[in-house]
């Protein structure tokens, strides 16, 4: 378990962590949201030890990063936002380099190079130096380093950041493969559909403050907004909006472009959908289309930070 | 001025040593073009640290023609030479006392074209040879350079080959022409004649080969 | 230890990735000696430089100064290293920050030794020597390497903006190398620069391989040298090594 308590950060006089206290329990991904400059990565990196908290606590597996960041730093693996190679030195070697430091005992090494390089379709690139590969290589790269080492905390600064489609998918199984052997996943992503995808719960941080924290479905359900429903209406708008503002389900309508498109945000909206169209055909209105959308996450984050991503 | 500090060390120390007359004097001024050398000879490392850091991608996208890219290149590193040494000249001073008016003209014509010349230089070698060898280039021209030149040492201390060497070396020009200016020695117009000429060169190498890398990558 | 071994093994590796440069630079170091130090040769005060020439005396001290070239130039890799992300890759890693500082010393003077090979060669073809000065003067140039390796950790992390970090080098370098005997001996310098000479590192750095190989009358004590060569190491290390450790951990909130 890692545990965070009333962790703070200051750089001069600028608060990057604020107060932030939160549990990521043993083999669960753990997705960590929120825009550029709300303090995903200087978590991080008081968490390996890289920076000292200016105030708070983690404490991995009971073990406090302050006072033994070396036993810390033996337990976990991370994997930059910006890949950190040693750009003269061959992806293979660079991957080499990391098993080394990791301790990872010699019959496994080379095997697990070649079978993470291939699976990354990163095999043919092997003697390639690092500071000629693209951006997204580089990161697949970075990537690769915590598939081959299997840490028992394993963190993931924006693990699919430039990657193509079919990248993606493979890091993401990837990274569900570690958490089925046991390892405890952080992911810090900006990624909407990927911290969907991959996490059991989630944090969001906004200005260095956890906003709300949860999972993906206790998050969207506890939205006050409820589901969302856009309609194409026939008729005049404002008789719609009147109508449609009886309904006691109905919490808000917004009209939208083009004219004659309505957003109704209304709880349980496959069930009260009849309901919406019975009023509207009762008073001559026609319906040209509709369409039930669930909330997102980016609907949640909306809410909680009153920003979009 | 702890390239001041440093050459000022030096310049002491190897007056007491050396049986030549005036030869704090002599090596002052060789210490001056020697800093002139520093900044804008290394002007290279400032264009190919641009290139590798995708700078001079984001140069290129703004509104600015490729010409004017490049004439600004090169007259950027000879004005940041043209500026270090405005220090030096006042250590010289210092050193060896005011020169004329005439000399004064003699020593700034000198340290402008010196710096031309070497700051095309730099860029020459940066735009002609890949990162990797831009050191080992930069190292052997420098040798070349400076240890074939009257920076350290006059003339009559060298072999007859050197000094054939060091007679058309645009170092030795410069410092040649700059002790004139201070009254150290006689004014030459050959060693005018070889800087020009240098400047010339590598004036047109610069220009074409920074030219044709941003043409490249267009 | 295998911390160390890790850190070391890349620096020896990327130094011999760029060997075929390095070789190159090195051929145009015993150049620069050769030529510098032959032609002032002839016009050098007698007695000036005790029982050797000029050349024997420029060829050990540019020994020592291309020593402190390249083991101080480590803080320069380790700057770049910060600046790039990957040092804060390294300090993710399980390797102690003790580790990484130690590791990184040693490969730096490999390094530095590995530099200075062709003008070791220079030296031993000049200077009258035995086998046993040739490892005597190599070790205590290792020493000096780790200490100077050292101080140029420090240096390279006490200030992040380049053009400042740039002048602290230039301000190091230069005058701890203009102030020394490395290149001219201490009875040519005014009073005044004696007295600085005296405190320098690189002077007993120089003085010391002069007396392992050549008895210098400048050295009064024949071990003298040689032991603030081992005190300045020690100290330059280990303060590295403690400033390391505390800028990067457990420092002040900024």
């Amino acid at each position: 378990m890692i545990e965070f308590d009333k962790l703070t950060k200051v750089f001069r006089n600028v608060v990057a962590v604020s107060e932030l206290s939160l549990n990521v329990d043993d083999a669960e991904v753990f997705g960590l949201l929120g825009p550029n400059g709300a303090g995903k990565t200087t978590t991080l990196m008081m968490l390996c030890s890289i920076l000292k908290p200016s105030s708070g606590t983690i404490r991995v597996d009971h073990i406090d990063v302050r006072t033994e960041p070396d036993k810390v730093r033996s337990r976990l693996g991370i994997a930059f936002q910006e890949p950190a190679l040693d750009s003269r030195l061959t992806v293979e070697r660079n991957l080499e380099f990391h098993a080394d430091a990791c301790r990872l005992p010699r019959d496994q090494k080379k095997q697990r190079i070649k079978e993470v390089l291939t699976y990354l379709e990163m095999w043919d690139s092997r003697t390639q130096k690092a500071g000629k590969l693209s951006g997204g290589m580089k990161k697949k790269v970075e990537d690769a380093k915590l598939f081959i080492q299997e840490p028992p905390v394993a963190i993931f600064d924006e693990p699919t950041a430039y990657l193509d489609v079919t990248s993606r998918l493979k890091v993401w199984k990837r990274i569900e493969s570690l958490k089925e052997q046991g390892s405890t996943v952080i992911l810090a992503t900006n990624m909407m559909d990927e911290a969907e995808r991959l996490s059991d719960r989630l944090a969001i941080l906004s200005k260095g403050k956890l906003a709300v924290e949860g999972t993906p479905a206790t998050l969207k359900d506890a939205l006050p907004r409820g589901d969302v429903i856009e309609i194409l209406i026939g008729g005049d708008v404002q008789t719609a909006l009147d109508h449609l503002n009886k309904i006691p389900e109905v919490k808000e309508i917004i009209p939208l472009k083009p004219p004659n498109k309505l957003r109704i945000y209304i709880s349980y909206a496959e069930t009260n959908l009849p309901v919406i169209i019975e009023t509207l055909v009762r008073h001559g209105l026609r319906v040209d289309n509709v369409v039930v959308k669930e909330p997102s996450l980016d609907d949640v984050f909306l809410h909680y930070t009153g920003e979009t991503l | 001025m702890f390239f001041i500090t440093g050459a000022a060390f030096w310049a002491v120390s190897l007056g007491g040593l050396v049986l030549v007359p005036n030869y704090f004097q002599f090596l002052i001024v060789g210490l001056m073009v020697l800093g002139i050398y520093n900044t804008s000879f290394n002007y290279m490392n400032v264009v190919s640290t641009e290139a590798r850091r995708g700078y001079k991608k984001y140069l290129m996208a703004l509104p600015l023609s490729r010409a004017g890219l490049t004439i600004g290149r090169v007259l950027a590193g000879a004005a940041e030479g043209i500026v270090y040494v405005a220090i030096l000249f006042a250590f010289a001073v210092a050193m060896i006392g005011f020169p004329s008016l005439v000399g004064s003209l003699t020593i700034i014509a000198a340290v402008i074209i010196t710096s031309f010349c070497l700051s095309s230089l730099g860029l020459a070698i940066a735009t002609h040879f890949k990162p990797e060898m831009i050191d080992p280039m930069s190292d052997a021209l420098g040798i070349a350079l400076i240890f074939f030149s009257t920076l350290y040492y006059p003339p009559s201390l060298m072999p007859q080959p050197m000094r054939f060497v060091a007679a058309g070396n645009l170092l030795s020009a410069g410092a040649d022409l700059m002790r004139a200016g201070f009254g150290l020695q006689q004014v030459s117009v050959l060693d005018l004649a070889v800087l020009v000429i240098w400047g010339l060169a590598f004036g047109v190498l610069s220009v074409r080969g920074y030219y044709k890398q941003l043409n490249e990558l267009a | 230890m295998d911390g160390v071994r890790v850190v070391l093994e890349r620096d020896v590796r990327t130094f011999f990735m760029n060997f075929y440069a390095i070789g190159f630079r090195n051929i145009v170091v015993v150049l620069d000696t050769v030529i510098f130090a032959f032609i002032l040769s002839a016009a050098v005060r007698p007695g000036a430089v005790g029982n050797m020439t000029y050349l024997q005396f420029f060829a050990l001290g540019s020994l020592v100064v291309s020593i402190f070239w390249a083991s101080y130039n480590i803080g320069r890799d380790v700057y770049w290293d910060r600046e790039s992300g990957f040092l804060n890759y390294l300090m993710s890693l399980p390797i102690s920050r003790t580790e990484i500082i130690v590791g990184r010393s040693f490969g730096g003077s490999f390094r530095a030794i590995m530099t200075a090979l062709p003008l070791y060669v220079l030296a031993a073809i000049l200077v009258p020597t035995t086998a046993l000065n040739i490892l005597e003067s190599l070790a205590v140039l290792f020493v000096f390497a780790l200490g100077l390796c050292g101080l140029g950790i420090t240096a390279a992390l006490s200030v992040r903006d380049e053009t400042r970090a740039r002048l602290l080098n230039t301000f190091i370098s230069l005058v701890l190398i203009r102030s020394s005997t490395a290149l001219y001996p201490i009875v040519a310098m005014p009073v005044w620069l004696q007295v600085g000479t005296r405190l320098n590192p690189v002077t007993y750095a120089s003085d010391s391989i002069r007396s392992v190989t050549v008895y210098s009358p400048q050295a009064v004590i024949p071990g003298f040298d040689i032991s603030i060569v081992l005190i300045f190491a020690g100290v330059a290390s280990v303060l590295g090594s403690w400033l390391f450790s505390r800028m990067i951990e457990g420092g002040p909130a900024e």
